[in-house]
C-alpha cells in the first residue's frame, strides 16, 4: 500500500446563475452576482453607446447598464419594454447592471468544460443546467470589452 | 444646492446646466461672437423647444456661447442628489462635461452638464 486513497475524487462543482438575455440562455458565476432586482427604470445617458444605454440607481449610486444583447449584436433593449430582471454583477472594482428577460435559481453544476465556446464572444467555457448547455460568461472578457480593463 | 437651468428634451432625460457658468443669456441674433455650441446636438438629444437664445460663457479664450431654448426653467438640485457617472462611460466624447445624473424615483431625471467644458470643446 502506498497510502493513496481509493475513493474517487469529488466532482468539482461551480455555482452559476442561469438567465435569458436577448432570447438566449447563458450563465454567470453566482459568486459575482450582487443582487437580482425586479424591473428598474433605466436613466438614459445622452450619446452613450447602444450597449451602455444608461444607468440605474443601486445602493445609493449610479450603476452602468450593460445591454449584453446589443453588445453581442442580438438586438438591443427596447426603451419602452424594460427587462423583467436586472442582475447586478460585480466586475473588478465596480458593478454592472445587466437586464435579463428571466433569471433562474442559482444551481451547482459540474465544473465548466474547458473547451472554449466558439459561439460566444464572452464565454470561455460552458455549463450544463438541467440538460441545457449554455455559455458561462467570463466577466473579465466582458469588462475588457467595454472598458479595456477589468473594472466598471 | 446647485442652481441650474433646465433644458427640456424629447428624450428620457432633461439637461441641467450649471447656472453659475452662464454669465448672461441673450437672443441668438444679438450674439456676435463665435458660432454657438449646440448643447443638445453635442449631447445627441433633441430639445423640446427651438433654440433661440444663447448663454454666454466666459473662458480663457474669450466669451463663448451655447445655444439654448427660448424658454428655460430655473431650478435647484441638492448636491447630494447628483450621482457621478460610472467609469464605464469615460469614453463618451463629453465625459468631462457631464457632471452626473439625478436618479429620481418619480419624474424626469436630469443629466447635469458643466457648460464651460462644452464651450471650451474639451473632453
Amino acid at each position: 500500500m502506498n497510502g493513496a486513497t481509493s475513493a474517487a475524487p469529488l466532482a468539482e462543482t461551480t455555482s452559476v446563475l442561469p438567465m435569458r438575455i436577448a432570447g438566449d440562455l447563458c450563465a454567470v458565476p453566482a459568486m459575482a452576482v450582487e443582487e437580482v432586482l425586479g424591473m428598474r427604470r433605466i436613466i438614459a445617458i445622452p450619446s452613450a453607446p447602444a450597449h451602455l444605454p444608461g444607468v440605474v440607481a443601486w445602493r445609493g449610486r449610479a450603476v452602468a447598464v450593460l445591454d449584453l444583447g446589443a453588445l453581442l449584436g442580438r438586438g438591443r433593449l427596447a426603451a419602452d419594454a424594460p427587462a423583467d430582471r436586472m442582475v447586478i454583477i460585480a466586475v473588478a472594482d465596480g458593478a454592472l447592471a445587466v437586464p435579463a428577460e428571466a433569471v433562474e435559481a442559482v444551481v451547482a453544476v459540474p465544473a465548466a468544460r474547458a473547451a472554449r465556446v466558439a459561439s460566444h464572444r464572452f464565454a470561455s467555457s460552458e455549463v450544463e443546467v438541467g440538460g441545457r448547455v449554455m455559455p458561462l460568461l467570463d466577466l473579465t472578457l466582458v469588462a475588457q470589452a467595454i472598458l479595456g480593463r477589468g473594472g466598471a | 444646492m446647485i442652481s441650474v437651468l433646465v433644458v427640456r428634451t424629447r428624450g428620457g432625460s432633461d439637461l441641467a446646466i450649471l447656472a453659475r457658468a452662464v454669465e448672461r443669456i441673450v437672443r441668438e441674433d444679438a450674439w456676435t461672437g463665435p458660432e454657438p455650441v449646440d448643447l443638445c446636438a453635442a449631447l445627441g438629444v433633441e430639445p423640446a423647444e427651438p433654440q433661440r437664445r444663447v448663454g454666454v460663457i466666459a473662458t480663457a479664450e474669450g466669451d463663448r456661447a451655447i445655444a439654448l431654448p427660448g424658454h428655460l426653467t430655473v431650478g435647484e438640485i441638492a448636491r447630494a442628489d447628483v450621482y457621478a457617472l460610472p467609469d464605464a462611460f469615460r469614453d463618451l466624447p463629453l465625459w468631462r462635461a457631464i457632471l452626473g445624473v439625478t436618479l429620481p424615483e418619480k419624474g424626469r431625471p436630469l443629466v447635469v452638464v458643466a457648460p464651460e467644458s462644452l464651450a471650451r470643446g474639451t473632453r
